[in-house]
């Protein structure tokens, strides 16, 4: 063990840093996932980094179609807020368990939505969502 | 002679005086102990009586009902244990979702999308 000559807090921080692995200590296959993060890489906190590794395990599992949207994305999702992360899983979280054909209808919703003048979705932004309308009938709300 | 040799003749003698002992005296002895058990019980904080209460409980049952609260407990741990898991998904799963699903991230951040959805219709919302 590395003898620090520093404070606890010091010491703590540096063993923190050595739990995760800075870029150059990636396997070969991390770093081709992860690419797209190199360069924020080891600026990242230790537990940006723990996370991303754990991410970058379960690429392999994904189709093709998927692992290019994970790598596109990879960026984007960095550069959330915390607060924006937990907004996004919350919402996810709701949806993922619509049926098949409700994915399909979000998909072309967001099509929509994206041809919209600008100034159309800002206005949408600033807006209250009206209330849901009573579940009865409909059969749209999502399980749970 | 060592400490034990005198600790062993020492409670030969006691126990030689006590049986010795006049009746009425032994039956002082044992409704001075009573009292001072009973007084004792009344005067245990109510967490501690309790603490006592359940080994109490526990000599006085059979082996089979003392070892089903401790199985009932552990199974009824596992049981949550496994629905939380299960109800909860992980946070990587959650996050590899959203970095590998067809709607993008953005979709579901942006409160403008999710006003659209109410506006457009019996679309999904909650």
């Amino acid at each position: 063990m590395t003898l620090v000559s520093g404070s606890p807090v010091e010491a703590a921080q540096a063993h923190a840093q050595a739990a995760v692995p800075a870029w150059a200590q990636l396997s070969p296959e991390q770093k081709t996932i992860l690419a797209p993060l190199e360069k924020e890489w080891d600026s990242l906190e230790p537990e940006r980094r723990k996370r991303w590794i754990s991410l970058a395990a379960r690429y392999p599992k994904l189709t093709p179609d998927q692992q290019q949207r994970f790598q596109q994305r990879i960026q984007e999702w960095s550069k959330l807020t915390p607060e924006q992360r937990g907004q996004a899983r919350e919402r996810y979280k709701q949806l993922k368990n619509l049926p098949p054909e409700k994915h399909q209808e979000l998909r072309q919703r967001w099509h929509e939505y994206q041809q919209l003048p600008e100034e159309k979705r800002q206005q949408l932004r600033e807006q209250r969502p009206p209330a849901p309308p009573p579940a009865a009938g409909t059969g749209t709300q999502p399980p749970r | 002679m060592n400490e034990d040799d005198l600790a062993r003749r020492i409670v030969g003698q006691l126990d030689r005086n006590l049986a010795e002992l006049p009746a009425s005296a032994t039956q002082k002895l044992q409704a001075a102990r009573m009292a001072a058990l009973s007084r004792y019980r009344a005067d245990l904080p109510q967490g501690r009586a309790r603490a006592l209460a359940l080994p109490r409980w526990f000599s006085g049952r059979s082996l089979t009902l003392r070892l089903a609260l401790p199985l009932a407990i552990v199974i009824a741990s596992i049981t949550g244990l496994l629905f939380w898991q299960m109800s909860a998904p992980h946070e990587d799963e959650l996050d590899t979702g959203l970095l590998a699903g067809e709607l993008p991230i953005h979709a579901y951040i942006d409160p403008g999308f999710d006003t659209w959805l109410q506006h457009t219709s019996h679309t999904p919302q909650q």
